[in-house]
């Protein structure tokens, strides 16, 4: 009967901890404690949205017509639609506006060595950039698109 | 006003909240006397938990490994697997895919000892942080991680006593609460960041165009069509509606956990919310789907005769308000006429 009076302390103590942790972490350090989770998932409605892109100027030393974004050349890259992929990208475009020379070696090493690999030589440039996502879906439009940094592998 | 108030806080304890959590009830201490029944369903659940995550353990490295096997570390890799960084990374993958593999194979078979639980835990945290430490988090696994962490307590042995079995319905009981108690944070998030986009002017959770502008920057992201998704931008006012009750549906989530006679139907609702989220945002949540069938479609609590009504009652909020209205009204109806005289008297 002890262990029962134990479970049933423990039960809400547990869940409400893991409410806690969960929360606290995601919503003050934006940080994830594996598995814990504050479950924030598509919790605002993007109206303006600023993000960063990987737009390919050349692939192996041949410049493209058009300079594309990385999702859009699925024909080059098995990745290219690859959700985090996109989410690496942003965390290079973070870490090259905040200077910060050491993350930005290490995601451009994960970029050019998972994500970029398959072509021998790549040239390419981040890009920053707001739109409104449906205006976006529809037209393709950028109300916004400035290069940040340019690199090649 | 205050003198309510006051009443309403003094009356305030645990019993009364839990009594609040769990609402209409339409048997009396139902899952009581039919505990063996419970608990003979919730052990094969258990049996089931463990058998699958043994196998979503192999189908891991199934997949994944050979991809693994040529990195010369991973990028950047979560707390349990930290250790990979210290050891050459090929013998260390190796050794843990083995690991994981067999200690995943020793908790399907032996799933009624604690011990082989907590080696099924550890090495199923390990295994699912692989795939996690390229950047981004994915979610679609942490239900089953998360139930590995609460089964670890469930009493060891056969359970043939009644108050075996009562600890054991409670530490299951409490896995089923930590799950839906997900699902409750996720809609507390989306209803935050709604009032937030409110008094911001924004478009938010709640508007018409809510669902419309999350589906569309979700596949402008990646570049992808999924099956409703340009059917939901260009008809935005079919997905209001169902992102409303979606978040609904979440937010009282964790309720649910209190009132067996709605596991089956919320388990259901929930299953449907994945599926629409992979139609809309191409987004999978095909394990998260797995464990409501597992875990509510065939839950233990769940009441053997159910009528509609008794679903109705026990829904939040709104079956609360219902049953108490019925309630009031039935008392009402209870009330002798005046002038007529007491059961007391008649019996007298």
């Amino acid at each position: 009967m002890r262990y029962y009076v134990f479970l049933k302390k423990f039960v809400p103590f547990i869940v409400i901890l893991y409410f806690i942790v969960g929360n606290f972490t995601w919503g003050v350090y934006r940080l994830e404690i594996f598995p814990v989770f504050s479950w924030e998932l598509f919790s605002l409605v993007p109206n303006l949205e600023v993000d960063y892109g990987l737009k390919v100027n050349a692939i192996n030393n041949e410049a493209l017509e058009t300079p594309a974004y990385f999702q859009d050349l699925s024909n080059d890259f098995s990745e290219a639609k690859s959700i985090t992929a996109f989410f690496v990208i942003q965390d290079l475009g973070e870490a090259i506006e905040a200077d910060d020379n050491e993350s930005v070696q290490k995601l451009r090493h994960q970029i050019e060595t998972t994500y970029l690999s398959e072509k021998n030589q790549v040239e390419y440039i981040i890009v920053k950039r707001s739109y409104y996502p449906i205006k976006r879906w529809r037209t393709g439009a950028f109300e916004m698109e400035a290069e940040i940094e340019r690199y090649a592998n | 006003m205050k003198d309510t108030l006051t009443k309403i806080i003094s009356h305030l304890n645990i019993r009364t909240i839990i009594r609040l959590l769990r609402g209409y009830q339409n048997y009396d201490d139902q899952t009581f006397s039919m505990q063996k029944d419970a608990y003979d369903k919730a052990a094969n659940i258990v049996r089931i938990y463990y058998i699958l995550m043994c196998f979503w353990t192999i189908n891991l490295y199934f997949v994944s490994w050979r991809d693994w096997y040529g990195l010369d570390g991973l990028p950047q890799p979560l707390w349990p697997i930290r250790w990979l960084d210290y050891v050459p990374f090929e013998a260390g993958l190796n050794a843990l895919a083995v690991a994981s593999m067999l200690a995943t194979l020793l908790a399907a078979l032996y799933y009624d000892r604690r011990a082989f639980r907590i080696l099924g835990f550890l090495f199923v945290l390990q295994s699912f942080a692989i795939p996690n430490s390229f950047g981004k988090i994915n979610h679609s696994m942490h239900l089953w991680v998360a139930a590995g962490f609460f089964l670890i307590f469930l009493p060891d042995g056969k359970n043939s006593s009644i108050t075996k079995r009562h600890q054991y319905l409670t530490a299951f009981f409490g896995t089923q609460f930590l799950v839906l108690s997900f699902y409750t944070s996720s809609g507390i998030w989306k209803t935050a960041g709604a009032v937030i986009q409110i008094f911001l002017g924004e478009i938010h959770a709640f508007h018409p165009f809510g669902l419309a502008q999350h589906v569309a920057n979700r596949l402008v992201q990646t570049n992808y069509e999924s099956i409703f998704g340009s059917y939901i931008i260009e008809y935005p006012y079919v997905g209001w509606p169902l992102f409303v009750g979606a978040i609904l549906l979440e937010l009282f989530s964790f309720v649910v956990a209190f009132r067996p006679n709605l596991h089956r139907f919320w388990a259901v609702n929930i299953l449907l919310l994945h599926l629409g989220i992979w139609l809309t945002l191409h987004v999978t949540f095909a394990p998260n789907i797995l464990f409501m069938l597992i875990f509510f479609i065939y839950s233990p609590f769940h009441p053997k005769e159910l009528a509609i009504k008794d679903v109705l009652f026990s829904m939040p909020v709104i079956g609360d308000l219902l049953w108490w209205y019925s309630k009031g009204n039935k008392q009402d109806n209870a009330i002798p006429p005046v002038g007529s005289p007491s059961p007391n008297v008649a019996a007298d």
